[in-house]
């Protein structure tokens, strides 16, 4: 499975038990407990995965096509002890998987929309497994993406001048070696060795400058989604319960700052309501630390959420993010606000050195 | 270990080689034929994978010439920091038919991985 550059990210959300939700009505202060580890899926989100995640935020977050990525969720029993993960969700794209091997630049140029189509799904079982298992299928279609490196005609152009040098130097090593037989292998000259060295350390320049410039390139992204609920735990009579429509615009601002504006469109309740949500999400900062806020609005009984929070990378293939907000939520005839805070450390396996 | 040997029709149509990268990764290559048992290029050609569409070269006539020559394929792939994959190939055709390949395809964390592969021309 190596080949098929598999991203799994990990990330652990530790709540403390002041971080607990906290109602705040007429009642006065109440404290509730969430779960105490809640492994969340970033980066990225499938359709599918959003569906089943009993999350606040309707946003799918934007991201660049990977061939194969991973996310699971929900590592706590009802004793609170670790236990086989609650959420599983898989998402891939199949013009990479199944055709990466040979796909050249250039044929991934003239249809980047094939490339960037992603096939989704994702399961859900109760704690204890005696509850109804859920499951999710998504697709979702990347229409613009100025942070997709494979379309960059400028940056390639950078790149492939310093390969031409790279390999202009290994083919005059090949010269001096002679025909490559009988073991024979290419030996560089001290200066030669210097040289690959330094071009090498150019190139990684460019990937971070990169990074860090199109962190928050303008994508655009649509996204459809079902979610399936059966009679029991083992799947049996599945019936469709919700129908989901997401798009998702993401504008940059300089190199500062991202707005993300996603309206979603829910069919609920074996598909007899229909719901409109309204998030947006702002980012500042940088590729490497930024911080955001986030409102959206829900017509299904007018709820709000309102969070901000941030993220840093702490190493490389690793990420903590937290947020803090305050959810409406309806109990009884009142309405109340609970605040919920989240902590968590995203770990992207494919990344670490 | 023995070269890979590749077996052409020497009364068929010229022998192309051509050179791929494959995961969309761009970079360079320098292709080399030397000739059979001597230390001597016969032809040399440079490129990038930038396009694909003038990454192959007929060689040369006579095709009885090109018995045991090797032909040679040193790419600089340029590992994009989201795909760690990389894949060279070079394919041996005549008459619109692949004869066969030798390639070379693994991960590396980057940001270059440096591929050197050849082949042996045998007529049939």
């Amino acid at each position: 499975m190596k080949y098929l550059a598999v991203v799994f990210i990990a990330s652990l959300v530790a709540f403390s038990n002041a971080d607990g939700q906290l109602k705040i009505g007429e009642a006065g202060l109440e404290k509730d407990f969430a779960k105490n580890f809640q492994l969340n899926f970033a980066v990225p989100e499938s359709p599918a995965f959003n569906l089943i995640e009993v999350g606040k935020s309707d946003i799918l977050r934007p991201t660049s096509a990977r061939e194969l990525a991973v996310a699971v969720s929900d590592f706590t029993g009802s004793g609170d002890g670790f236990t086989i993960p609650q959420k599983f969700a898989v998402e891939f794209s199949p013009g990479l998987l199944i055709g990466g091997k040979e796909l050249s630049l250039d044929e991934y140029q003239k249809k980047p929309w094939l490339y960037r189509l992603r096939i989704s799904g994702a399961t859900k079982r109760d704690d204890g497994g005696t509850g109804n298992a859920e499951m999710a299928l998504g697709l979702r279609w990347t229409l613009v993406d100025e942070s997709d490196l494979r379309t960059n005609t400028r940056f390639l152009g950078d790149i492939t001048a310093i390969t031409d040098t790279l390999t202009a130097i290994y083919v005059a090593a090949a010269k001096r070696r002679g025909p490559p037989i009988a073991g024979k292998k290419l030996t560089l000259t001290d200066g030669e060795i210097k040289t690959v060295k330094e071009l090498n350390g150019q190139l990684k320049e460019k990937y971070e400058k990169i990074a860090d410039e199109k962190w928050n390139a303008r994508i655009f992204e649509v996204a459809v989604g079902t979610r399936f609920m059966a009679a029991d735990a083992m799947g049996n009579d599945l019936v469709t319960e919700d129908l989901a429509f997401w798009s998702i615009y993401g504008h940059g601002f300089g190199n500062w700052g991202q707005l993300l504006l996603g309206p979603t469109f829910k069919l609920k309740e074996e598909l007899d309501e229909s719901t409109f949500s309204l998030p947006a999400r702002f980012y500042v900062g940088s590729n490497t630390y930024k911080a955001f806020a986030e409102a959206q609005y829900s017509d299904d009984d007018s709820k709000y959420l309102l969070s901000s929070g941030g993220e840093a990378k702490l190493y490389e293939g690793v990420w903590m993010k937290f947020s803090v907000g305050a959810e409406q939520a309806e109990v009884g005839s009142d309405r109340q606000w609970n605040m919920v805070s989240k902590f968590e450390l995203n770990i992207d396996v494919a990344s670490l050195p | 270990m023995s070269i890979e040997k590749i077996s052409y029709n020497r009364g068929g149509g010229p022998i192309v080689v051509e050179i791929k990268s494959g995961y969309a990764q761009p970079g360079s290559y320098g292709f080399l034929l030397w000739e059979a048992n001597a230390n001597q290029i016969v032809m040399e050609k440079k490129g990038n994978f930038i396009n694909s569409d003038d990454d192959s070269y007929p060689l040369p006539a006579p095709n009885e010439a090109n018995h045991e020559r090797i032909a040679e394929c040193i790419a600089t792939v340029a590992i994009l920091p989201d795909i760690k994959n990389y894949r060279i190939d070079m394919i041996v055709s005549q008459d619109g038919g692949e004869l066969g390949r030798v390639l070379e395809e693994g991960e590396s964390d980057g940001p270059t991985v440096m591929v050197d592969i050849f082949l042996q021309l045998e007529s049939a």
